[in-house]
Order: structure tokens, then C-alpha cells, then sequence
């Protein structure tokens, strides 16, 4: 397997290495943040509001 | 939308008045003193009563009284007790369900197809003693035929899935179900709290007297900008529970994953990691995967959602045979995306990597061992779903009777309807922990196979019968294998041991 994210597993008997730390997605984590405190925000306003 | 201030403003003759009616439309009154913005969305017959519509320019006059509601309080006590009786009963079937799993995984497939057999009968014997119409009672004994037929047909596909769930049981750990409860409720209270604020936003606005004509007498008029807000925080809490779902399937296939490397050997590798690590990982540093996983649910439903709207009529019915195909092929498309997601998000709960990585290191792998169906066989699934309904049902019937005694009308249907429904979602929920565990170990296998080493022992005994055929879509839309191409994963290693 000439696999870059697959490989690691298959070496020493380690078939496990979650939390590698990967930092690809970190775009889709903070636009997931932004909007989820967004909406608290918009939320509470609207509660107080309503 | 709704910027002009309500229709009714400008109908009470006076400047002043209706300069005061825009004012108070823009204050956005409070909803204890608005107690129609629910009322007026739930139901709506509420605006058809003029009655309940504030006269034009007179702001709070009096309306027409409404009748008293009976006191509801001993049905909402009714409800709690049911609720908070339902989570501790939730747990422990949910754990002995596990348990029996593990001990006995064919007798609890036995016992799931007798339920779903013999349900419809005692349904027909109880219709046939009450004199209800015999074409019930025939329609309930073709229904016990039909699924006794079909456990019949299916009987080495559901022993294979006893095998199958067996294996997974041992990999749910009680850390595992903590781990997911933990994540679950997290994730519905965050989910609920966005919904709630929906709703809040939904309600900023009044009830105003329509212009006139033959429509209801009067509308729904929201404040400015809280249509925006409410879809803000719809999509919020819709992006949350999604989430909150793929980060399910992400902590059941980490620690299926440490199950798996510990009962394998590597447990040097794995120890002191257990579930809650996943857990940490999903809220933490791959935060970012289960997000761009669930943004890609909530983008699929949403798609489905217009291609459905796009291509029926109000009635539901396709508009032309070409506007039904297009539905069918995009349903398809995004039912398959959907899947390769699901096995991107246990990729990368294996090997830390991205969902797009992950995604398409999962793909290579499951078509260089030409298995890629089994993640959608549908019938373990469609085994714990009819242990869960099964054991909803009963439940449901007994907290009816126990609520024999609360004043409310129809107290026994709403308690016996909540119970059963609150231990349905449990135990669903508990189901979908073990059928991610299932996916995760199918990859674990895969992965050992493509490798060349030599897979966990209980795993590859029930994994080395799954039957690899062509996709098909099923009746219900759902994707399955075909049943037309039987070979099994032991006649591939011998006859095609060359792809891998």
C-alpha cells in the first residue's frame, strides 16, 4: 500500500494511532466554531427578544 | 420580509397610531406578554379565528376568552416519571442487549426475527378476538407470513450477521458506550439549545389582521432580520447534531480500532487508550474532521431535500418520468456520498488523518479488496432496529398501564407514546454505536488483508463469509449488495488473491 495516511497503521503491530494531529481540516473546525458561536449569539438575542 | 411593520398598522385611521403599531412591531414584545407566536405557528386554524387576531389599530384589547385547558400538571409529572424511568430502563436493556450479543449473538437473531413475526400474529389474534374487520386481521397474518418467508430466505445471511454482531459486541466496550452516551448528550443539548433558538427567532413577530379577502383573518408577521436569525440557528443546530452523529461513529471506530490492535497483539500500542481518547481526539484535534463530515450530511439532506421538492408536486407525486429518474440517480449519488463519508470518518478515526485523506485512502482500500458493500448491509441494522422497536413497544404498553391513574385525557397514550418513543431513540442510538463498530472493524480487516498480515482471529471468522456482490438499490432507496453474484471473501483470497 503506497498509502500516506493508512501506512503508519500497518508497521510494528501498531494497527492503532488515533489524534495524529492532522491540521488539514482545521479550515472546516473554525468556519463549524465561528457559525455555532454565531448562532449562540443570535440565539440568545432572539430568546430575549422574542 | 416583514419590514413594513404588520398589515394592520396603518388601519386605525390615525398617523400616530400606526407610527406606535410600527414601534411596538419593531420592540419585538416578549414572549410572555406574545403567547400567540407558538400558538400561531403550531396550529395553523389559529389564525382562521378572527377572534384571535388584534383588532385593527387596537393594540392589546381584549379578545375572546378561551376555554379553560384541563390542568395539565399530573400529565407533565406523568411524562418526567415515564422519561427518567425510560433512561434507567434504556441503559439496562441496552447493556443486557449487548451482553446477550456478545453470549449469544444467533439466539438474539432468532429472537429479533420471532419478535417481528410474531408481533403481526398476536396483532391478528387480538383484532380476531375484538371483531375488527377481517381484512385486517388477513393483512396482519400475510405480514407474519411474508417476514417468516423472508427470515426463511435470508437464513444463512442472518446467521452471518449474528456472527457479525457478535464480534462487534465485544468490541463495545462499557467505556465505549459511556464515551458515545457522554458525546450524545452533548451534542442533543447543544443541538436543542440552537433549535431553541430557532424557534426564538421564528417567534419574534405578531399576529396582524390580513388586508382583507376571502384568506385566513389574520397572518404571522415576523419582526425584521428574525427569518435570517432563525435560519442561522437552524443550520447551526442541524451542522451540530450532524457532528455530534459522524463524532458517534468516529469514537465507536477509535476504540473498535484499540479493541482491535489490543485483541491483535499490539497491545503495547494501545494501552491505557481507551474510548474516551477517541473522545478527546473528536473534540480536539479532529474537531475539524467530524465537522467537514457533518457539513457534508447536512449538504446532502439539504440537496435530497430540494431534488425532492424539485421533482414531485404539493402531493408528492414525481412530475414526469424523466423528473422521477434525475430524483432516483441524485438520491443515489448522494446516498453513496453519504457512505463513502461514513468510512472516511472511521478512517480517520484509525489513523488521525483528514476526512478528505482518510476518505480517499478508505475508497483505494475497499476496491483493492472488492468489498465494498457490506458497510450497507442492511440487515444488522434492520435486526436491532426490530430488537429496539420490539422492546419500545412493550415498554411504551407498560408505562400506558402504569399511567392508568393520571387525570388528563388521553393521559395513557401520551405517556405510553413517549415512553416508547424516548427507549427507541436509546436503544437506536445504542444500535448505531454497535454498527459503527461493525464498519470499523470491517476496515480494521481490510486493512490487515491488503497488508498481507494476519487479521484478529474472531474477526476474520465473521467477516470471511460476507457475501461481495454488485451495489443495488433497494426498495426503500437505501444501497445494498446484490445478492445475484455469491462469492464469499474466503473464495476471493483463493481465486483472487492477486488484487489485493
Amino acid at each position: 500500500m503506497s498509502d500516506d495516511v493508512l501506512t503508519p497503521l500497518l508497521g510494528g503491530g501498531a494497527r492503532y494511532r488515533a489524534g495524529a494531529r492532522e491540521r488539514t481540516d482545521a479550515r472546516w473546525r473554525n468556519t463549524f466554531v465561528a457559525l455555532l458561536a454565531a448562532a449562540a449569539i443570535v440565539g440568545a438575542v432572539s430568546a430575549v427578544n422574542a | 420580509m416583514g419590514a413594513a411593520g404588520p398589515a394592520w398598522a396603518g388601519a386605525g385611521g390615525g398617523r400616530g397610531e400606526g407610527a406606535r403599531s410600527e414601534a411596538y412591531a419593531r420592540r419585538l414584545p416578549p414572549l410572555p406578554s406574545n403567547p400567540d407566536a407558538l400558538r400561531a405557528l403550531i396550529d395553523p386554524k389559529f389564525a382562521d379565528d378572527p377572534a384571535n387576531c388584534p383588532p385593527a389599530g387596537a393594540l392589546g384589547a381584549a379578545r375572546k376568552p378561551r376555554p379553560a385547558s384541563p390542568d395539565a400538571a399530573p400529565l407533565v409529572r406523568a411524562l418526567a416519571l415515564a422519561l427518567a424511568a425510560t433512561v434507567v430502563a434504556g441503559a439496562g436493556v441496552g447493556m443486557a442487549g449487548i451482553k446477550a450479543l456478545k453470549a449469544h449473538p444467533h439466539a438474539f437473531i432468532a429472537a429479533a426475527v420471532g419478535a417481528q413475526v410474531g408481533a403481526p400474529l398476536a396483532g391478528a389474534a387480538l383484532a380476531a378476538a375484538n371483531g375488527l374487520p377481517a381484512g385486517l386481521v388477513l393483512a396482519l397474518l400475510l405480514s407474519a407470513g411474508l417476514t417468516a418467508a423472508c427470515a426463511w430466505v435470508w437464513r444463512d445471511q442472518l446467521a452471518l450477521c449474528g456472527g457479525l454482531l457478535g464480534v462487534a459486541a465485544r468490541a463495545t466496550t462499557g467505556s465505549l458506550v459511556a464515551a458515545s452516551a457522554t458525546l450524545s448528550v452533548a451534542g442533543a443539548a447543544a443541538s436543542a439549545l440552537l433549535g431553541a433558538g430557532a424557534l426564538a427567532g421564528v417567534a419574534n413577530g405578531q399576529l396582524a389582521a390580513s388586508a382583507g379577502g376571502g384568506g385566513p383573518a389574520c397572518k404571522w408577521q415576523p419582526a425584521p432580520l428574525a427569518p435570517a436569525a432563525a435560519a442561522l440557528c437552524a443550520l447551526a443546530a442541524a451542522w451540530a447534531a450532524a457532528a455530534a452523529l459522524a463524532s458517534r461513529t468516529f469514537v465507536a471506530a477509535g476504540a473498535a480500532g484499540q479493541w482491535y490492535g489490543a485483541e491483535s497483539g499490539g497491545a503495547a500500542a494501545v494501552r491505557g487508550e481507551t474510548a474516551w481518547t477517541s473522545l478527546r481526539h473528536a473534540a480536539g484535534p479532529q474537531l475539524g474532521t467530524v465537522a467537514a463530515a457533518g457539513a457534508v450530511t447536512v449538504a446532502a439532506d439539504a440537496l435530497r431535500a430540494a431534488v425532492d421538492s424539485a421533482t414531485t408536486d404539493a402531493d408528492g407525486r414525481p412530475t414526469g418520468f424523466l423528473a422521477a429518474l434525475a430524483a432516483s440517480l441524485a438520491r443515489g449519488g448522494l446516498a453513496f456520498i453519504e457512505y463513502l463519508t461514513r468510512f472516511a470518518v472511521v478512517a480517520a478515526a484509525i489513523s488521525g488523518g483528514s476526512l478528505l485523506a482518510s476518505g480517499k485512502s478508505a475508497t483505494r482500500l475497499l476496491k483493492s479488496v472488492a468489498l465494498s458493500a457490506v458497510a450497507v448491509w442492511y440487515v444488522p441494522g434492520l435486526v436491532l432496529t426490530t430488537a429496539a422497536g420490539g422492546a419500545a413497544v412493550l415498554w411504551g404498553a407498560a408505562a400506558a398501564v402504569a399511567a392508568r391513574g393520571v387525570a388528563f385525557p388521553h393521559a395513557q397514550a401520551y405517556v405510553g407514546g413517549a415512553a416508547a418513543l424516548s427507549l427507541f431513540l436509546m436503544l437506536s442510538w445504542l444500535a448505531g454505536v454497535v454498527l459503527a463498530v461493525v464498519d470499523a472493524l470491517f476496515l480494521l480487516f481490510a486493512l490487515d488483508r491488503a497488508a498481507g498480515a494476519a487479521p484478529q482471529p474472531d474477526v476474520a471468522a465473521a467477516l470471511a463469509r460476507v457475501p461481495c456482490g454488485v451495489l443495488v438499490s433497494q426498495p426503500d432507496g437505501g444501497v445494498a449488495f446484490g445478492a445475484g453474484k455469491r462469492v464469499t471473501v474466503a473464495e476471493l483470497d483463493g481465486g483472487a488473491a492477486g488484487a489485493v
